[in-house]
């Protein structure tokens, strides 16, 4: 049997319906300037991505690392490759932990950070790691390659 | 009447039948099945490397174990087919909601969050649909007859609408429409060149150098994402507005290979399944057909086959939406 698509409700549904508006409403208010601050992203919050531009251009933070090891010979590698395997944007992922100084002062960190780079390359001494992070533009030649950081750690 | 009153008529209005939402129920949790992403690979992340978003995820104290990660894939499976073959439908679609926030926000826990809400609060929003009414354990064990409430629907056209627009806010305000630079361009450039997204259309695309094409794209990039609140009154406006959604992820996934398949689930509530399929028990095998086949099909195939088959679905709406047109004109004459 087919209902009509009308929706007679008494107070209650009206209740409902009013509430749930008003509380989606304030939950997209509350949680989509928050999605817009670098790294304070809530989640559960009704947002989709925005794909902003930068300055005019697409970019993207991307990590060079370069490895040291004892016998004097360096190699490159690409920092989210070091991480566990993620069907998530890795080297997004890398950036919330690597993309600052403090975790060269957690010696957890750093010791993980050299069994994988052991890992990485097996049979070498590792004895230290530069990571350069840069800011870079797609598509975009006038863009100017901004150097966010570099860290510089030694592996005792 | 007050604003509040016509607020009130406005979300009592509407198309959908019971049949449409039992069906799609059956559609939601199915295809659900086969979006929801494995788990386990959480656990050989070390706590130190654990970023919760803000919320209550900040509460986690660790990295979940590999046993509790499967327990809880298991549990989910078990929630959705439950959804699937509505039993006990509106505890089981709050239990649904409840078990996708944990397990997406867990592994968003790694600090990248990736935008799967709509699909998250789907059960929850349309639990108050009596979705379950039809096409359901529930409906067999009693005949349910009470009126189809509409302003679920609305809610949740509501909630794919205002987060469309609020991004097309940020994108016309950092430059998209500005003829100084080609955001499309650029997004695809960074995925085809940085991230390797180089499968379906992107290596044909390469070759496309034209400015006015890619500045085009981005005109119609925030059209259509404004289209959706501004069509938010009309239910059939909005309809046609959300084909035209399906298109650009269409688009997005041939260039860019970037899947939003899990959108896509979402926007199958606003399809009036009622009128092209029968309401029949058969349906109640799907859930169990996409448990078996999430086992055997690789997830990034599943996601194109969602993503052409709403393609296909949306082309024969707009069809349809020109014949009617077409026809009324006709009549007139």
């Amino acid at each position: 049997m087919t209902l009509p698509a009308s929706d007679p409700r008494g107070s209650d549904g009206k209740r409902a319906a009013r509430v749930a508006f008003a509380l989606t409403f304030a939950v997209f208010v509350i949680g989509t300037p928050l999605s817009w601050w670098p790294g304070h992203e809530p989640y559960p919050a009704l947002v989709m991505p925005a794909f902003p531009l930068y300055k005019g251009a697409v970019v993207r933070t991307a990590a060079d690392a370069t490895v040291s090891f004892r016998d004097g010979q360096t190699a490159s590698v690409a920092l989210d490759r070091l991480l566990p395997p993620t069907p998530l944007e890795s080297t997004v992922v890398a950036a919330r932990t690597f993309n600052n100084d403090e975790w060269t002062r957690d010696p957890r960190i750093v010791a993980w950070l050299r069994e994988r780079l052991e890992r990485q390359f097996p049979g070498r001494s590792v004895t230290a790691i530069d990571i350069t992070w840069d800011l870079t533009a797609s598509g975009d030649p006038s863009f100017t390659t901004e150097q966010v950081r570099t860290t510089h750690v030694e592996f005792s | 009447m007050t604003r509040l009153e016509r607020f009130d008529a406005w979300v009592a209005k509407g198309p959908f039948t019971p049949e449409d939402l039992g069906l799609y129920r059956i559609v939601y949790a199915s295809l659900a099945l086969l979006v929801v992403p494995d788990l386990t690979w959480l656990a050989a992340y070390p706590d130190f490397l654990l970023h919760p978003p803000l919320g209550p995820f900040q509460l986690l104290t660790g990295t979940p174990s590999a046993n509790l990660l499967v327990g809880l894939e298991v549990v989910r499976t078990i929630v959705l087919v439950l959804l699937g073959l509505g039993v006990w439908t509106r505890w089981v679609s709050i239990a649904a909601t409840a078990i996708l926030v944990l397990t997406y926000g867990l592994i968003y826990s790694v600090g990248k969050i990736d935008h799967t809400i709509l699909l998250v609060l789907t059960p929850l929003v349309l639990s108050f649909a009596h979705w379950g009414d039809r096409v359901s354990i529930d409906a067999w064990r009693t005949e349910l007859a009470r009126p189809q409430p509409q302003w679920p629907l609305r809610l949740l056209a509501a909630m794919i609408a205002l987060p469309f627009f609020a991004v097309a806010f940020v994108k016309a305000g950092t430059g998209w429409l500005l003829w100084t630079g080609q955001a499309v361009h650029g997004q695809f450039l960074m995925y085809y060149e940085a991230l390797d997204r180089t499968a379906w259309l992107a290596p044909l695309a390469a070759h496309l150098e034209s400015r006015i094409v890619w500045e085009t794209l981005d005109w119609l990039t925030v059209l259509v994402e404004v289209a959706l609140l501004v069509t938010l009154r009309w239910w059939r406006a909005f309809r046609i507005a959300l084909a035209f959604v399906v298109l650009f992820h269409l688009g997005v996934f041939l260039m860019l290979n970037i899947s939003f398949a899990f959108n896509i689930v979402v926007y199958g509530a606003f399809v009036a399944w009622g009128a092209r399929l029968p309401a029949r028990r058969v349906w109640l095998c799907a859930p169990l057909v996409a448990v078996v086949v999430g086992l055997v099909v690789p997830a990034s195939a599943s996601r194109a086959a969602i993503l052409f088959g709403a393609t296909v679905i949306a082309l024969v709406f707009l069809m349809g939406q020109l014949r009617d047109v077409y026809q009324s004109r006709s009549a007139r004459v």
